[in-house]
């Protein structure tokens, strides 16, 4: 109960968040079972930069991916994986809102 | 690492990110859901022209696969090709696939050739757009 209690605290309230990368779309800069730090507060004082990697919600199941901001349109985020000739991205899935972006990725 | 962030890697709990890829091809077509539609029309056209039963039991059960095929090729596209911005450069999208598969189910139904010429027709409609998107992003 108090594991729950924990765990619900810092998904809920942590500033940063931690994250297991699953799939090779962002190789070879992240690696399949690497772990990553998520800042979750930089967006909200700046914009996210072209070239940064940041976690997003992905638009249709709002699963959390890792992609890196390629371009910028009107308020809208164009996201790319760095291997793309294996990545589900905006390509797919089209322009991201700012609100989709969870955070940006610090640490790897 | 800075011990501020070491200590995070170490008490916050793990979740998983996805970097991954559900679709390697990224190839779309409408022309794989006209080629299957024009299978439908050929059988409605060739019908009358059967005589035998089993001859007939064949062509409507090939029918019924192709429409079939139709309306998973227009979802694919409908689904995983069209995106949230071209929506907005064309409003009535939703609309067209929704009366292209509509269209591809009463095949199914029919042997009316006129049946089978309105579902191609409405596969040219959406294959229009879809060749505006490409050249919007070309």
């Amino acid at each position: 109960m108090l594991k729950q209690y924990y765990k619900f605290f810092f998904l809920l309230l942590s500033p940063i968040s931690k994250y297991k990368i699953s799939g090779k779309s962002m190789e070879p800069t992240l690696k399949e079972g690497e772990t990553v730090l998520v800042n979750r507060l930089v967006y909200i004082i700046r914009e996210p930069k072209i070239k940064e990697v940041v976690a997003v919600r992905d638009p249709r199941d709002k699963k959390v991916l890792i992609k890196r901001v390629a371009r910028k349109e009107n308020g809208l985020y164009f996201v790319l994986g760095d291997n793309k000739e294996s990545s589900t991205d905006s390509r797919e899935f089209g322009m991201i809102k700012k609100k989709e972006i969870v955070g940006k990725v610090m640490s790897f | 690492m800075s011990k501020f962030l070491r200590f995070f890697t170490h008490v916050l709990p793990t979740q998983t990110a996805y970097a991954h890829c559900d679709l390697p091809c990224g190839v779309y077509d409408p022309a794989q859901a006209r080629i299957e539609a024009e299978s439908v029309m050929k059988i409605m056209q060739k019908y009358s022209e059967l005589h035998e039963d089993f001859q007939k039991m064949r062509a409507i059960l090939i029918k019924e696969q192709r429409a079939e095929l139709v309306k998973h090729h227009l979802w694919v596209l409908w689904t995983d090709y069209f995106k949230p911005e071209h929506l907005e450069k064309f409003p009535h999208l939703h609309d067209l696939f929704w009366r292209a598969t509509k269209a591809a189910g009463q095949t199914k139904k029919s042997i009316d050739p006129a049946d089978g010429q309105k579902l191609l027709d409405l596969i040219a409609e959406i294959t229009v757009v879809f060749n505006k998107t490409k050249q919007v992003a070309k």
